[in-house]
């Protein structure tokens, strides 16, 4: 996730720039989480394999460990491509609508990601509470499924809160007049 | 049904308007399944199901073949393979034509993805073959078509979708996809053939390499042929599951691509950063597509449409026609991969009590893809060919890739006349 660059009515440099150290951060440790995970379902699969067929004695419990991490990849990079708007589209009317079309265009779409994002979010987070109340856990390593659910659904907001910053960018650009007129 | 068809509908308008696919899906099949179900059990079954798709081991196949085409491409292979793929057929008439889709098939198998073969291939072989007076109708349809070749050559990110939206064995589908992939790429040599034949003038005759030439150049590209001869020799001979073949194939390729010194440590972390994203924008389709498709057999749509197809007496044959017909049409408009998670929960439903092999369907699924990956007007390859050489017309590459579309179009016919094809390697999986 790139820090936002600044268009139209946008905040003063001020805020801007605490902003973008929050999001250059929350992109850092998205980043990491995202290596170090792919990492170790590389490493962790790979050394299974060299154990399971080299010394038949296969890695206690790495059927979950890689679910875990596989989420964690899954949910890392869900607000990084959220954010950056990455998102896979079909878009057939790309470039075919005026400037005024294009904008309600956006706002369209930003809202129903908006949803969609803040959605999954809030029922992850209450489905992992209900995973805590059961206290369900994995069958070998005994690993909560709760708080998996829990970071699921906390990264989902973490999406929700990008399109949101993403809205209010859009919504701000609407609030310039000139902006307005031009458009129109 | 009628609810079924009216929520087709809105998905296909919200994509059209340009929400991403996964979330028109995700918001389409969760509100109509509460439409029905009311929306306690509606949220309960979206937060369930995106839960147990996400944490799932067996899916980590996906990041990880993805993981191995990044490293590969990082390991700047395609020169190499398009030097070696030379060397042997550049002193044959359009023998540069032949050598990129040579190199295209030798980089689809690794790389798993035909928008990135064509990518990659169309700045290694445009310019050398502009430079050798090669028409841009040839040049580029031959780049854009040969591009394709990356969904069905395993490992195939296509195929891997697939198999993960219809539950079907992935190994058995790579391999599967092996024989239509090599007739796919005999049928786009055989439209080389006959545009030099017609056309001499547009695909010049190059340069012959000695024997000594070729065995050298050979040799900087054992990598490739290294793992993929371990992939799928392992998945093949039954040594490795898809998810061992993938981790063996993506370390395979961080070996091979730091052994030519192509990876730094910060190269490192864009591949996985690059694999992690394209991961990311796949399970969220994959979310939208298992809720949508959850919604549709709520709805009792594919029910309803076996039972009519089963009440007409209609073939399988004729069933697979109309499928065509509906991606023909829906490949105008769409990209391959949202056709695809659209339909095919859909389809394979409707199919499968047919008694038509789910994994031949996977691979005819694909190659549709392919071919509506250089139809017009949506033809993702010919596009990427334009935004990489912007100075070409896109009308140029179009009519280029017109022979290799009718070839593509030849393989389909043989594939759906002569199912047992793909399936010619596969009983020897068990």
């Amino acid at each position: 996730m790139s820090p936002a660059r600044p268009e139209g009515g946008l905040p003063g440099p001020e805020r801007s720039m605490d902003k973008g150290a929050a999001v250059s951060m929350a992109n850092k440790v998205l980043v990491f989480l995202c290596v170090v995970s792919l990492s170790f379902i590389m490493g962790l699969t790979f050394c299974d394999v060299f154990m399971r067929y080299w010394f038949a004695r296969p890695i206690t419990g790495s059927a979950e460990m890689i679910s875990f991490a596989i989420a964690i990849v899954v949910f890392s990079s869900f607000p990084l491509v959220t954010a950056t708007e990455q998102h896979i589209t079909v878009s057939i009317l790309h470039g075919r609508l005026g400037a005024k079309g294009a904008w309600i265009q956006r706002l369209v779409i930003l809202l129903i990601s908006l949803l969609c994002c803040a959605t999954i979010g809030r029922q992850l987070l209450l489905s992992g509470h209900m995973l805590l109340q059961d206290k369900q856990y994995t069958m070998v390593l005994h690993l909560p499924q709760g708080y998996l659910s829990y970071f699921m659904g906390t990264l989902s907001c973490v999406a929700a809160l990008a399109v949101l910053f993403l809205l209010v960018l859009h919504l701000g650009l609407c609030a310039n007049p000139g902006a307005g007129r031009s458009a129109t | 049904m009628t609810l079924a068809l009216i929520g087709f509908a809105i998905v296909l308008l919200l994509a059209f308007y340009g929400v991403p696919l996964g979330f028109s899906m995700l918001a389409v099949g969760v509100t109509l399944f509460a439409w029905i179900r009311g929306w306690e059990p509606a949220l309960f079954m979206m937060a369930q199901t995106i839960y147990d798709l996400a944490a799932n081991d067996g899916l980590s196949v996906l990041p990880l073949f993805i993981l191995m085409g990044t490293f590969i491409y990082k390991a700047e292979m395609a020169e190499d393979l398009y030097d070696s793929a030379y060397s042997f057929l550049g002193h044959l008439k359009g023998g540069l034509a032949y050598a990129t889709i040579m190199a295209s098939a030798g980089f689809a198998a690794i790389s798993g993805s035909s928008i990135a073969t064509a990518a990659t291939m169309t700045r290694v072989a445009m310019p050398p073959m502009r430079r050798r007076g090669y028409a841009d109708t040839l040049a580029s349809g031959c780049v854009s078509s040969a591009g394709t070749l990356g969904a069905l050559i395993p490992p195939s990110v296509p195929l891997l979708i697939y198999g993960i939206l219809t539950q079907q064995d992935i190994g058995a589908l790579f391999i599967a996809g092996i024989v239509p992939g090599i007739l796919l790429g005999l049928m786009f040599m055989v439209a080389v053939r006959w545009t030099v034949f017609r056309y001499p003038e547009r695909g010049p005759v190059g340069d012959r390499s000695s024997w000594s030439v070729r065995i050298r150049l050979l040799g900087r590209v054992w990598g490739v042929l290294a793992i993929f001869l371990l992939v799928m020799g392992g998945l093949y001979g039954g040594f490795f599951t898809a998810t061992e073949a993938a981790s063996i194939g993506a370390g395979g390729s961080l070996l091979f691509a730091i052994s030519r010194k192509k990876l730094s440590f910060r190269t490192y972390v864009e591949s996985l950063l690059e694999a992690s994203k394209m991961t990311g924008m796949i399970f969220t389709i994959l979310f939208g597509g298992k809720l949508f498709a959850n919604f549709i057999v709520l709805s009792g749509l594919t029910n309803t449409m076996v039972t009519w197809i089963q009440a007409q007496h209609f073939t399988g044959l004729e069933v697979i026609l109309v499928i065509v017909l509906i991606y023909v049409l829906l490949g105008s408009v769409m990209e391959g991969l949202s056709m695809m998670m659209l339909t095919v929960p859909i389809f394979a439903a409707i199919v499968e009590p047919l008694g038509i092999n789910m994994i031949w369907f996977g691979v005819f699924v694909v190659l549709m893809m392919e071919i509506g990956l250089i139809h017009p007007p949506m033809g993702m390859n010919i596009f990427m060919v334009k935004t990489i050489m912007p100075e070409l017309q896109l009308r140029t590459i179009f009519v280029g890739s017109l022979p290799f579309l009718a070839t593509a179009v030849v393989t389909l016919m043989i594939l759906i006349l002569f199912p047992g094809l793909a399936l010619l390697l596969v009983p020897k999986l068990g």
